[in-house]
C-alpha cells in the first residue's frame, strides 16, 4: 500500500478535517521521523500559510505586553474600552438569589476618615464572607468569578479593577481570573501573594492550617511568599508552601483532590480509608486526627450527595466502628476504632 | 509575499538592529497572529501557542543585532521556535484524547473560536475527563479500553468475559452520557463524536 503523501496529512491535520485513519497513519509517521525531517514539512506548510483568523490577532495582541515586560522594554498602551460595571450588576442579581453571601460594607472605615473625601469612598471596603459549612460564589467587577469554600474571606477596594486587580484573601477559593493583560490580578493573603493573568485556579490557605497550596487547572500563575521566594506553575501543578518552615514543594496533580469540595457529590471508588479521610478534611475544612492501623488501607466506595459532615461521618461511623471526638472550636476530630 | 513588503522588511530590519521599539513592535503586529495561528493549528493548544510565540519574538529581540536581511522573516521566525513547536506537535499528537477532539471538531462543523474563547484541545481533555466521572467503573473502563487504548470490542469482550453486544451496550450507554455531560460546556457545539 502506498503511504499517503505526508503533506496533504499534515495539511489535513492543521486544517482538521482529516480523517481517523489518515490521522493514524500521520501520528505514525510523525513517531518515525527525525526532528530535523518533521520540522521540514511542518516549515514547507508554514511557508504556505498566509492568511489567520482575526480572534488570533486579538490573542496576540494581548500577549504583547508581556513579550515588552519580558524583553524589559516599555509595552505600547492597548486601546480597550468596555466597562464590565454594569455586567457585574447584572451577574450579581443572578448569584445573589441563590448563593449565600454576607456583604458587609466596611462604612466602620469610611466614617473614620477624618475628611469625606472621594478618596476616602474609594477606600471603601467590600467583604465577601462565606459561613461555616456553607460555599459561595461571586463575580467580582472585572468577570473574575470565584467559587468561596466555607469559612472564607474575600476583600477588595471599591475602586477594584479600575487601575489594578487586588484583593486579600484567606480560606479557600476556586477563582476563574477574567482576562486582562494591563491588569494583573493580584491575590494577597498572609504567607503567599499570587499574581495571575488570567487563569484558572484553586488556592487554599486558611489562617488555622499548617500549609498553603496554589493548584493551576489553566494558564499559568505566579506565586510569591513573603521572603520573596517565587514559583511559577503550569496546569496540573500545584505547589504546597508549609508555614513552619516556610518550604515551597512544587508537585503534578491530578487535581482530584484539591476540587473536590467544589462539587456537591463526593464520590469514592475503591479509595483507601487514608484518603477519603484527607478529601474530607480539605472538603470541609477540619483536621481528622486517626488512630493508625491497617483500617486506614481499607478501601471504600460511596458516592455522597450535598451531605454535611456530620452525615459523613455518621456513615463511616457505621462501616469502621470508631468513636468520633469532635472539638468544633479548633475544627479538629479524633477518630478511635474500637477494638474488633 | 509582494516585493513591496519584502522592501518594508528590509528597513524594519534594519531599524530593529538599530534598537527600535517601534520597529519590533511593527513587527510583532505583522507577524505574531499568522504565527500564533498556524502554531495553534499545530498544537490545538492555546497555552502551547501562547508559549511559543512569546519565545519566537523575545529570541527575535534578543538576536536583533544578528538577523540578516537577506533571510525570508517567516523563515527566521521558524527556527526561532522549531525545536519548541516539534516538541509540542509530537507531544499533542500522541495525547489519548485528540482524536476525539479532531472528531468533534470536525462534525460539529462550527469555527474553533468565537470572540473571546478558543476551544482548544486542552480544554477537551479537561471536560472529557470531568465526563468520565459520571461514567460507572465498568462503563469508562470499556470507554477507555475502546476509545482511547483503541482496542476491538472482540477483544474487549474477551478481557472482561462478557459478550461482544453487552460490550456494545455499555459502550453505547457511555457515550451517551459523555455527550450529555458534554454538551452541558460546549452548547453551541453539535455533539456527535465517537459515534461508533
Amino acid at each position: 500500500m502506498k503511504q499517503k503523501d505526508i503533506d496533504k496529512l499534515l495539511a489535513d491535520y492543521l486544517s482538521n478535517s482529516i480523517s481517523e485513519s489518515d490521522f493514524l497513519e500521520m501520528r505514525g509517521l510523525v513517531n518515525q521521523l527525525t526532528d530535523d525531517e518533521l520540522a521540514t514539512y511542518v516549515q514547507k506548510a508554514w511557508m504556505e500559510q498566509n492568511t489567520y483568523d482575526n480572534v488570533f490577532e486579538s490573542k496576540t495582541s494581548l500577549l504583547l505586553p508581556r513579550i515588552m515586560k519580558e524583553v524589559k522594554l516599555p509595552s505600547p498602551p492597548i486601546t480597550k474600552g468596555k466597562t464590565r460595571m454594569f455586567n457585574l450588576w447584572l451577574k450579581l442579581g443572578k448569584y445573589a438569589a441563590v448563593v449565600s453571601v454576607v456583604i458587609l460594607s466596611a462604612i466602620t472605615f469610611y466614617l473614620y476618615q477624618e475628611h469625606s473625601s472621594l478618596q476616602a469612598m474609594l477606600a471603601q471596603e467590600v467583604v465577601f464572607s462565606s459561613p461555616a459549612g456553607q460555599r459561595a460564589n461571586l463575580v467580582l467587577p472585572d468577570g473574575t468569578e470565584v467559587n468561596l469554600n466555607s469559612l472564607s474571606t474575600l476583600r477588595y477596594k471599591q475602586d477594584f479593577g479600575k487601575e489594578s486587580r487586588e484583593l486579600s484573601f484567606s480560606g479557600e477559593g476556586f477563582f476563574k481570573v477574567a482576562k486582562d493583560e494591563n491588569r494583573p490580578f493580584i491575590i494577597h493573603s498572609n504567607e503567599l501573594q499570587i499574581r495571575v493573568l488570567g487563569t484558572t485556579f484553586n488556592f487554599y490557605n486558611y489562617d488555622s492550617d499548617e500549609y498553603a497550596e496554589v493548584a493551576l487547572v489553566e494558564g499559568f500563575v505566579q506565586v510569591n511568599t513573603n521572603d520573596n521566594q517565587v514559583v511559577r506553575l503550569m496546569p496540573n501543578e500545584k505547589v504546597t508552601f508549609e508555614k513552619k518552615t516556610k518550604k515551597l514543594i512544587k508537585t503534578h496533580t491530578s487535581l482530584n483532590t484539591e476540587l473536590a469540595w467544589k462539587k456537591s457529590e463526593l464520590v469514592f471508588e475503591e479509595t483507601p480509608l487514608r484518603e477519603v479521610i484527607k478529601t474530607i478534611e480539605r472538603c470541609y475544612h477540619v483536621h481528622i486526627i486517626s488512630e493508625e492501623g491497617k483500617w486506614l488501607d481499607d478501601c471504600y466506595s460511596a458516592t455522597y450527595k450535598d451531605v454535611s459532615l456530620d452525615e459523613i461521618l455518621e456513615i463511616l461511623k457505621i462501616h469502621y466502628q470508631f468513636n468520633i471526638d469532635k472539638n468544633m472550636e479548633t475544627r479538629s476530630i479524633h477518630l478511635t476504632f474500637r477494638k474488633q | 509575499m509582494d516585493t513591496t513588503d519584502d522592501f518594508d522588511i528590509k528597513d524594519l530590519i534594519s531599524e530593529l538592529q538599530a534598537n527600535s521599539e517601534k520597529a519590533y513592535t511593527q513587527l510583532y503586529n505583522k507577524y505574531s497572529a499568522l504565527l500564533y495561528s498556524f502554531v495553534f493549528k499545530l498544537t490545538k493548544s492555546d497555552t502551547l501557542s501562547q508559549d511559543i510565540v512569546q519565545e519566537a519574538f523575545i529570541k527575535i529581540w534578543i538576536n536583533r543585532k544578528k538577523l540578516s536581511i537577506d533571510i525570508s522573516i517567516k523563515s527566521y521566525l521558524f527556527k526561532m521556535v522549531q525545536n519548541m513547536a516539534i516538541d509540542a506537535f509530537k507531544k499533542q499528537v500522541n495525547k489519548l484524547e485528540i482524536t476525539g477532539y479532531l472528531e468533534l471538531i470536525q462534525d460539529s462543523q462550527i469555527p474553533l473560536t468565537d470572540s473571546c474563547t478558543i476551544f482548544d484541545l486542552d480544554e477537551f481533555e479537561i471536560r472529557l475527563k470531568e465526563a468520565k466521572q459520571k461514567l460507572t467503573k465498568q462503563q469508562r473502563l470499556i470507554f477507555v479500553l475502546v476509545k482511547e487504548n483503541e482496542k476491538k470490542v472482540s477483544e474487549v469482550a474477551e478481557l472482561l468475559e462478557i459478550t461482544e453486544q453487552s460490550v456494545r451496550n455499555q459502550l453505547s450507554a457511555a457515550l451517551a452520557k459523555l455527550r450529555i455531560h458534554m454538551k452541558e460546556y460546549f452548547p453551541i457545539f453539535v455533539i456527535m463524536f465517537y459515534n461508533m
